[in-house]
């Protein structure tokens, strides 16, 4: 049923008076999933902000030559997660930070931000989610938060199953000997 | 009392923590979003009606420019290969011709010319010196009992 509508949609934003109007319900559908993804990853909503504007921008651009290879869905979470990790490296880049600093900086920025509710527990856990190598940590939040199916995110990550079952596998035993020692 | 310190160091696991995202948005973020999408849409557009992007400007011009290199191509593909059929490059030479030519060589030869060059380029030294090597060698060879006859003989 999903994918018809997303069939529609994609149908709609090839027809010139009504691809406004397709592109915005495309918007409207999966702003909400694509904000959390990339949320979890940058941590910051500013920033997150930042990428899920540049991800629909790019969006908007390639709609025309998708070629429904795929499902709608996973090109949208490719598209994010690239925007994302593009920017997690320039803003490395940016500020010359090693890894372990920028575990630190990201840890205190989450202390202070305003549109973090959490409680103790959680705060440790998205810093223990932030010492993880970035593939790790995609996965695990793909896999606890969203409890995403592996094979979808095979295809969005081109990652094989088995691979993403190991990362999130270690994923979790880094994030228990974090919680235990912290 | 040991039993309560013991409980408040054991370490919290991943499943004890509450699942729930812990993240929130400002008020009305996902409601006012769509429409910062397409303003800033609407804005580059008109960005670009007014400064055609040089990727739009090729994208227009690449098929004619790819159009005018294959008929240019295939003029000069056609000129040459009608040059080639029609105008063989053939070149008239009658006898009288070729022996004039032969004897204003043959006239222009110069002998002493030709030994002044060799002498230059010190090809003829060589060739003396070589010469005086081998008188040289004949002469050793011809002192007295230095050349025997018999063993040359005996050899070949």
């Amino acid at each position: 049923m999903q994918d018809q509508s997303d069939k529609e949609l994609l149908k709609l934003f090839r027809i010139s008076s009504s691809r406004n109007y397709a592109f915005d319900m495309i918007v409207r559908k999966y702003q909400e999933r694509l904000y959390w993804h990339v949320r979890k990853i940058i941590l910051n909503h500013e920033d997150t902000d930042d990428i899920l504007q540049n991800t629909f921008i790019k969006i908007w651009n390639g709609l025309d030559n998708f070629r429904e290879d795929s499902h709608l869905f996973t090109w949208l979470y490719k598209i994010a997660t690239n925007e994302a990790l593009n920017f997690l490296k320039s803003k490395k880049r940016r500020y010359f930070l090693p890894f372990s600093d920028y575990e630190h900086s990201a840890g205190r920025e989450l202390e202070s931000d305003p549109y973090f509710n959490g409680d103790e527990l959680q705060m440790k856990l998205q810093k223990a989610i932030v010492t993880l190598p970035e593939k790790q940590r995609l996965v695990f939040n793909m896999k606890y938060f969203d409890e995403m199916k592996y094979d979808d995110m095979s295809k969005i990550l081109d990652t094989s199953v088995g691979s993403l079952k190991a990362s999130y596998h270690h994923a979790v035993k880094k994030i228990e000997k974090y919680l235990n020692e912290n | 009392m040991i039993k309560m310190q013991d409980k408040s160091k054991i370490p919290p696991r991943l499943s004890e923590i509450r699942k729930e995202n812990p993240f929130s948005t400002p008020d009305n973020y996902f409601d006012e979003f769509p429409g910062r999408i397409r303003s800033r849409i609407t804005a580059r557009e008109e960005e670009s009606k007014v400064f055609p992007t040089f990727e739009k400007i090729w994208q227009v011009l690449r098929p004619q420019l790819a159009l005018v290199a294959i008929i240019a191509g295939f003029a000069f593909l056609g000129y040459h290969g009608f040059r080639f059929i029609s105008e063989p490059d053939q070149v008239d030479v009658s006898g009288d011709q070729i022996s004039e030519f032969f004897e204003f060589q043959y006239y222009n030869y110069d002998h002493s010319l030709l030994l002044s060059e060799l002498d230059e380029e010190d090809l003829l030294e060589d060739f003396y010196q070589e010469d005086e090597e081998t008188e040289a060698y004949i002469e050793y060879l011809t002192w007295d009992d230095n050349l025997d006859l018999y063993a040359i003989v005996a050899e070949f």
